[in-house]
């Protein structure tokens, strides 16, 4: 027996809304390449030589310098988040109407499964160093390859519960490649940088696919 | 079973099609312009304001003007109260139809 309205319709299309033109896909792969860069640099041994010399010699401007990044950290993504407002009401959305969306996406059983995963792997791996099994850089290339597969997990989510065949195929790439991380001998600062390159470029391309479809379909329908 | 209810039962500022599209695809965003709306559940810009104001009336969803640019905006949102309902109306329908199905099999 159906609705003369198909509910699940209108309210996933609405939500699928977000992720139609691709702009929140680049700009997570921004910060994903952003963090990873930083988290390079910072891990890194020349990283760390920099930021003691830095710190013993200009301690005054390093420590500015660390608060200002802090800062850029925490308000880019909500700079990002206005860019693409700002986008979407001046061009895509202009003749179809905006929506604020959802602010949060995801479940919180898909939210939890994909921390538990993420913390699982760690703790996993923490006991394995313990018994001797693997050295404390495994460990620490556990932690970066958990991060991406959380982040695997969770696109792979919204893919299924919205239909967005993109995310499922984004997502299981992003978890395989974030697994193969784990046999890297890679130091933990180039695990960062391989992590944040790889995502990065997996969302540049999804966000340029789905871009690419909205401008061919507006031009097939153009508005009147 | 516990929530089952009979169908005149169910929340009639909801169940009328018109307002039933409407508060779905509010379900599926924080806000929504009228422009989408509009696009979105296909009716008429007066059915739509219609329906809107009835909302709004019984507390179901909030209506915000303002400006963008020089251009009047219109945001409606699905109220808390509304939000709870809706998810109760599709609880309901859902059981509801459960039931039929199953009574027909």
């Amino acid at each position: 027996m159906d609705l003369p309205v198909d509910l699940d319709a209108l309210e996933k299309t609405t939500r699928k809304r977000e992720f139609d033109d691709g702009l929140m896909d680049y700009a997570i792969g921004v910060i994903f390449l952003v963090l990873s860069l930083l988290a390079w640099f910072l891990f890194s041994p020349g990283g760390l030589r920099w930021y003691a010399l830095a710190l013993t010699n200009y301690h005054t401007l390093t420590m500015v310098g660390l608060l200002g990044l802090a800062a850029l950290v925490i308000t880019g993504p909500i700079g990002l988040r206005r860019l693409i407002e700002y986008l979407r009401i001046s061009t895509i959305w202009k003749d179809s109407g905006f929506i604020k969306p959802l602010n949060r996406q995801t479940s919180w059983p898909l939210t939890v499964l994909s921390v538990a995963v993420a913390l699982g792997m760690i703790l996993y791996a923490s006991w394995l160093m313990t018994v001797g099994k693997i050295n404390v850089d495994s460990v620490l290339r556990t932690l970066v390859s958990s991060s991406g597969i959380a982040t695997g997990i969770i696109y792979i989510g919204i893919g299924v519960s919205l239909n967005l065949r993109r995310y499922l195929t984004l997502g299981l790439a992003g978890v395989m490649i974030s697994t193969l991380i784990l046999f890297l001998t890679v130091s933990f600062s180039i695990a960062w940088l391989i992590l944040g390159i790889t995502w990065a470029l997996l969302l540049f391309v999804s966000g340029t696919c789905a871009l690419q479809h909205l401008l061919s379909l507006e031009k097939e329908s153009p508005s009147e | 079973m516990s929530d089952y209810s009979l169908p005149n039962e169910f929340d009639p500022i909801i169940h009328q099609p018109s307002r039933l599209s409407i508060m779905a695809v509010l379900a599926g965003c924080e806000s929504a312009d009228f422009v989408y709306l509009h696009q979105a559940t296909g009716l008429t810009k007066g059915t739509l304001s219609k329906h809107l104001t009835k909302l709004e009336t019984e507390g179901y969803i909030g209506i915000t003007k303002s400006f963008k640019g020089s251009y009047p905006n219109t945001a409606v949102s699905l109220s808390p109260i509304g939000r709870k309902a809706f998810k109760k109306y599709r609880r309901q329908y859902k059981l509801f139809t459960q039931l039929v199905d199953s009574s027909k099999s």
